[in-house]
């Protein structure tokens, strides 16, 4: 009796496997089996700055804060003006560069948003976040 | 083997057979019951499989706006969604690796579609309904758990279109899901002696 | 023994009567802002149950976009009010979290955490919104796939090119679904467009970048640090298959 539940079970199961695995081969360029989570996106002021000219540096803080100072050479992206800052980043950019966003600093969530948005819209790969933001470039810069 | 159970026999069915008329409407009416419970239920897992596998987005949305020519044209123009959403969703919950939520992702609206199937065509029908009920108490300890935890999830039960429900109206729903599955299963039982 | 937990309870009793206690309606504001609206704004409604007056230490808001105000700077017992927190949406979409911590004098470090949820409607959903080849590269055609959001319904949708070096053609997927596909004219120049898209009977305008970027110049680091691939190794095996491209751009 409980044997019939469980051969009835395992047949429905094995069943639904066929059709599973239809898909999974379907999707098998569409989706990592391995990690749901990028490979590590962060890089330290020291890292981003021996990149020298293959980086390209990203303020995602708010217009205000970047017309008072910003890391020379940054181009402002946040989301506040993103469809009209985006095209200008876009004209600049070049295969091959690394893209080092940051905000304000260690706490700020804008520049993992900026970050995002770049890999999600603009598909670009080699996007990274400043580790400490605008604090940490402050500290090694004095 | 003793035979007393053989001599007792003869009296059972002059018992059923005295009895006869009247509950045989309520037997039938019964069964009707049931099997519309069958189809309800096996409908909620279909439904809730092919949400996963499909892109029903725009056509609940025409649906929900009484947009039904809209809704046709959707119907004509559907496509598979993207696994990942749903495994994501799984993976939200915490609590199982990344490999193992794209595994699930692929694996269970078919097997709910499958199980689903059972009940309607009363094939492996149990098995169908055992399966069912494991996967309903899985998901609402799941989303309990997830609740107890401060996790922010939205359910994925339904796909894309329960985003919007609060965890007491997922409960309550999962719950009385539960419900109908175990009625079934009991007068399943009752009706065909194991 | 019995005095101790006479003592402690009656101090316990006595603590919460003399507690401020400041009680929110709810803390969690979930917002669905129209297509147009340039701002989100949550309610946070708070009464004081105490018997002390209340007041507000400091009230931030988690990022720039967002400001918060409360109606006055002390709440009396019994005293009703509420911390407005404004959030500008500018290009944000899809769901957005931001949250408002209330810091008070009720108690040593009481933090409240406020959170407002915002659900931004998109319209139209482009990706990539960036195509590009680098120059030398065959113009073949590359796609752009354009979702509708599924508040919306939007028939069809027309692009146009800023510039006549990129040819951009709409066709329609069904199922709320559109792809653009975008060819050069040649890829010998570095030259950028914008391609404007817009859904029909919309005011709104969505952009996508089309581009011929430089092709990469070799590398000016010969001694790059460890771990590090030169930008220009990848390109080196392709730049002789295209003689035709010139190395040294000046534009």
């Amino acid at each position: 009796m409980k044997f019939l539940l469980a051969r009835q079970a395992a047949v429905l199961a094995a069943v639904a496997l066929l059709p599973a695995a239809g898909e999974a081969i379907y999707f098998r360029n569409n989706i990592s089996w391995r990690s749901a989570i990028a490979p590590s996106e962060m890089v330290t002021v020291d890292q981003a700055r021996a990149w020298g000219d293959t980086a390209i540096w990203v303020d995602a803080r708010p217009d205000d804060e970047f017309a008072r100072d910003h890391v020379p050479g940054a181009l402002s992206l946040n989301e506040d003006r993103w469809n009209e800052l985006l095209p200008q980043f876009l004209a600049v950019w070049s295969p091959g560069k690394k893209i080092v966003v940051y905000c304000s600093s260690l706490s700020c969530n804008a520049s993992r948003e900026v970050a995002r948005r770049l890999r999600k819209e603009a598909q670009l790969s080699e996007v990274f976040v400043l580790e400490g933001g605008w604090e940490a470039w402050l500290k090694k810069s004095t | 083997m003793n035979s007393t159970p053989n001599a007792q026999r003869p009296t059972l069915n002059v018992e059923l057979a005295t009895a006869a008329p009247a509950s045989n409407i309520k037997n039938r009416t019964a069964n009707i019951i049931w099997r519309i419970l069958d189809f309800v239920l096996a409908g909620i897992f279909i439904f809730a499989g092919l949400s996963k596998i499909l892109d029903l987005d725009h056509l609940m949305a025409d649906l929900q706006n009484l947009q039904f020519a809209n809704a046709l044209t959707d119907l004509r123009n559907l496509s598979l969604a993207n696994p990942v959403e749903f495994a994501s969703g799984i993976d939200n919950f915490k609590l199982l690796p990344w490999p193992m939520s794209v595994a699930l992702a692929f694996y269970l609206p078919w097997l709910e579609i499958a199980c689903a199937l059972g009940l309607v065509f009363r094939f492996l029908y149990r098995g169908a309904l055992a399966l069912l009920i494991t996967l309903i108490v899985v998901f609402t300890l799941a989303i309990t758990a997830a609740k107890l935890r401060g996790l922010d999830i939205t359910c994925g039960c339904f796909g894309h279109v329960s985003q919007n429900w609060s965890f007491p109206s997922h409960l309550a729903t999962n719950l009385a899901i539960l419900a109908a599955l175990l009625a079934l299963g009991i007068s399943n039982r009752l009706r065909k002696p194991l | 023994m019995k005095t101790p937990l006479f003592a402690f309870t009656l101090s316990m009793i006595m603590c919460l009567g003399a507690r401020a206690e400041l009680k929110w309606e709810q803390t969690n504001v979930e917002l669905h802002p129209a297509p147009n609206d340039k701002q989100a704004v949550g309610h946070f409604k708070y009464q004081n149950v105490g018997k002390t007056p209340i007041h507000f230490k400091s009230v931030k808001a988690s990022c720039g976009c967002t400001t918060a105000q409360t109606q006055k700077e002390e709440v009396g017992p019994g005293d009703k009010g509420e911390i407005t927190a404004t959030f500008n949406i500018g290009d944000r979409t899809g769901t957005q979290v931001k949250t408002v911590t209330v810091e008070t004098d009720e108690a040593p470090n009481q933090k409240t955490v406020l959170t407002l949820k915002a659900e931004i409607p998109q319209q139209l959903e482009i990706t990539p919104n960036f195509v590009f080849w680098k120059q030398g590269d065959k113009p073949d055609t590359k796609t752009i796939n354009v979702k509708v959001g599924k508040d919306f319904t939007v028939k069809h949708i027309k692009v146009t090119s800023a510039t006549p070096n990129f040819e951009a053609k709409v066709e329609e997927a069904g199922n709320g679904q559109f792809k653009i596909n975008v060819k050069p004219q040649d890829t010998n120049k570095p030259v950028a467009s914008m391609l404007t898209i817009q859904p029909e009977d919309s005011q709104k305008v969505f952009y996508a970048t089309a581009r011929i970027t430089n092709a990469p110049t070799a590398p000016m680091m010969p001694f790059a640090p460890a771990g590090q691939k030169p930008p220009g190794a990848p390109a080196a095996p392709t730049a002789p298959a295209h003689p035709t491209a010139p190395t040294d751009q000046t534009h």
